[in-house]
């Protein structure tokens, strides 16, 4: 009976072991989300050697990637696991997404002593990396050269002031050959993070300071801040179009590659490594114009030149269910990256004073420097979307001719105040150029 | 022998586990075979789940064109106040679109987790297309027609270019789901065949075990019981 009962035992055992096994376990899957922009054959192809390598699949998500549209999207699906695993967030971006986003620092030590430290802090929340670099933009001007050598310059403009001799003059050449819709100089006036770094590049040449300074203190109104803005506002309908308040990054560009403008404001792609910056090299970022196009700092004024600081860095979600796999994938696009010098631009050009403060003799024969300002986000933390839409709004509002400059800086002054907290202060190089300007 | 008497139940020990294993046989077997018809639901499940998705995301796709194709339309008429008066009601039938789109989702229960790159591509839908709408508003309204169309061709063209690799996700999700489904239903025939008649057999045997056991104990009781 024991032995019947046994094999009886063996046999139900069996049959268990038959109606409960399971499939195979599929392979672990990535989701990466990234701005559309960056969706190019180079990051694809990244992806699919990681897979390669590790086994670990990656589902490429690009999505729209107007920036404050981007930060809403992420918000959205960082919230629970089910959204991406890595994702690419601008850099102004890092202290609201920090929540959310794990601390990169104890995984990534080897490549971070490599990395450019101006980039790291914009990624820095509290001590915490929430991200690191997977591009590096700033500001600069893009000019035809083959309409400057026509016109006889031998330069790009270094100062505001020659940029807008020089965009009259080519402007108006090319309108008495024919081209109606020709205007001098193109740059995003949208109600966007587009017109916030033109606005700083404008203020902070003029030495009107840098809306919060690393300090905390808060600086828009002032004298040379608003003369600033009262110089851009005198653009529209003379150098630049009036549509130009609607113009986003991607607007300027299409303008410009379709020969309809003489200077554009772009973004160009600059190394993100210590060694890569020393180098002093920059790509355009998006595929290269019909036209033939020469690159410069932008022009500057009693400050210098000044250009705003942008860029993507690779983070990865709390919430991820395969933490360790997602820092793998951030490590080994890190390593590409730093490898290759971000040699995927369609565009290389050399482009000399890329970053560092440089002098320069400009044509007038004062001493200008280049320099690289980042918008404060770190600084103003998780109250900069605010910060920066009311300042974006009354930039805006003095560029429509709605509000007049002073107007819009005092107002501006007390909301920033009101929404920061901080103090306000007048930049020290204000009490300058006020002395100098005209 | 009463039916309130305590031994009138007692068929011995090991008639009781034979009896106790005849029980568990059965039910272990048809537990079996539920849970083989409950995987290949689920399976189902997931699969309807994804050709839904497909369906939403192709409805989707067709709205985002026609709405591009009618904006455009829009924009080539030059017409500021046509633009205007029509644009926003265009927007909203998109949006409405949108909608039915994610209550599409919803309806398919807890249980089915939709493609994170759609649900993204659809916020991103939703948030992006009001303010290109802005944009394009803004630039007829200052009447440069030339780069509203450049504008709503790159922003269009981007977010369909989204949208179909959405699409085509979803369609490889479906390609890669079918087999694991056909796989799988495949699966759970091989075991209910194995299963039921499995069980079946070893019921009987058991039974008829049980039954002879029982006859045999009952008559050696009466035989025990009857002078002979």
């Amino acid at each position: 009976m024991g032995k019947r009962v046994r094999a009886l035992a063996v046999f139900l055992l069996g049959m268990a072991l038959v109606g409960c096994s399971q499939s195979p376990p599929e392979p672990i899957t990535l989701r990466y989300s990234y701005a559309w922009l960056e969706d190019t054959p180079q990051i694809r192809s990244r992806l699919q050697q990681f897979t390669q390598e590790t086994g670990i699949r990656v589902k490429a998500i690009p999505i729209a990637d107007a920036s404050r549209e981007y930060v809403e999207i992420a918000r959205k699906v960082l919230s629970d696991s089910s959204g991406p695993d890595v994702l690419n967030i601008d850099l102004i971006w890092s202290p609201l997404l920090e929540p959310n986003l794990i601390d990169l620092r104890p995984y990534l030590t080897p490549e971070i002593s490599q990395l450019e430290p101006q980039l790291l802090a914009s990624y820095t929340v509290n001590g915490k990396l929430v991200a690191v670099p997977f591009n590096a933009t700033m500001g600069i001007l893009e000019y035809r050269s083959d309409l400057l050598r026509e016109y006889g310059y031998d330069h790009a403009p270094r100062t505001w002031t020659e940029l807008e001799t020089m965009a009259d003059r080519i402007q108006q050449g090319e309108r008495a050959k024919g081209n109606k819709d020709f205007w001098g100089y193109v740059w995003q006036g949208s109600v966007s993070e587009g017109l916030m770094c033109n606005a700083l590049e404008w203020q902070a040449s003029a030495g009107g300071g840098r809306i919060i300074e690393p300090d905390g203190t808060i600086s828009v109104n002032n004298p040379a801040a608003i003369r600033a803005w009262q110089r851009a506002r005198h653009w529209i309908g003379w150098i630049s179009p009036p549509s130009v308040l609607a113009y986003t990054d991607v607007d300027s560009m299409l303008v410009f590659d379709a020969g309809r403008a003489a200077f554009s404001r772009v973004w160009f792609l600059t190394p993100i490594t210590r060694s890569a910056h020393r180098g002093q090299r920059g790509w355009r970022s998006v595929r290269p114009p019909v036209v033939e196009t020469g690159f410069s700092r932008m022009p500057g004024g009693v400050a210098g030149s000044v250009a705003t600081l942008g860029g993507a860095g690779t983070g990865v979600s709390m919430h991820s269910t395969h933490r360790q796999e997602a820092i793998a994938l951030v490590r080994f696009q890190l390593h590409a990256l730093m490898q290759v010098g971000e040699h995927d631009g369609p565009a290389l050009v050399e482009f000399p004073d890329a970053l560092t403060a440089a002098p320069d003799a400009s044509s007038t024969g004062s001493s200008q420097t280049a320099s690289l300002v980042a918008r404060p986000s770190v600084v103003a933390g998780d109250k900069y979307e605010q910060a920066s839409k009311v300042y974006i709004d009354a930039v805006h509002s003095v560029l429509a001719g709605q509000t007049g400059a002073a107007e819009a800086a005092a107002e501006l002054e007390k909301q920033l105040v009101t929404i920061i907290g901080f103090r306000t202060a007048r930049p020290t190089t204000a009490d300058k150029t006020a002395e100098r300007d005209p | 022998m009463k039916l309130g008497d305590s031994n009138y139940f007692n068929i011995g020990g090991r008639l009781t586990l034979t009896l106790a294993l005849l029980i568990a046989l059965i039910v272990i077997g048809n537990g079996l075979v539920i849970l083989q018809f409950e995987r290949a639901r689920s399976r189902t499940d997931r699969l309807t789940g994804v050709s839904q998705q497909l369906i939403a995301a192709l409805r989707l796709q067709e709205s985002l064109r026609l709405f591009h194709s009618q904006l455009n339309e829009l924009v080539q008429s030059k017409d500021v106040h046509r633009f205007t008066s029509e644009a926003g009601r265009l927007s909203t039938t998109f949006l409405n679109q949108t909608h039915l789109t994610r209550r599409t989702l919803a309806y398919l229960g807890p249980e089915f987790h939709p493609d994170t790159g759609f649900l993204m591509a659809l916020h991103s839908m939703e948030v992006t297309l009001p303010l290109q709408l802005r944009y394009l508003t803004n630039m007829a309204t200052a009447g440069d027609w030339e780069v509203a169309r450049l504008h709503l061709d790159n922003e269009l063209n981007r977010i369909e270019t989204i949208t179909s690799a959405q699409v085509k996700s979803i369609n490889q999700d479906l390609d890669e789901e079918l087999p694991l489904a056909v796989a799988q239903m495949r699966d759970a025939q091989r075991r209910v065949l194995f299963i039921v008649p499995a069980t079946a057999i070893s019921t009987v045997f058991i039974a008829a075990l049980f039954g002879w056991a029982v006859a045999r104990r009952m008559l050696e009781q009466r035989m025990g019981g009857t002078p002979g």
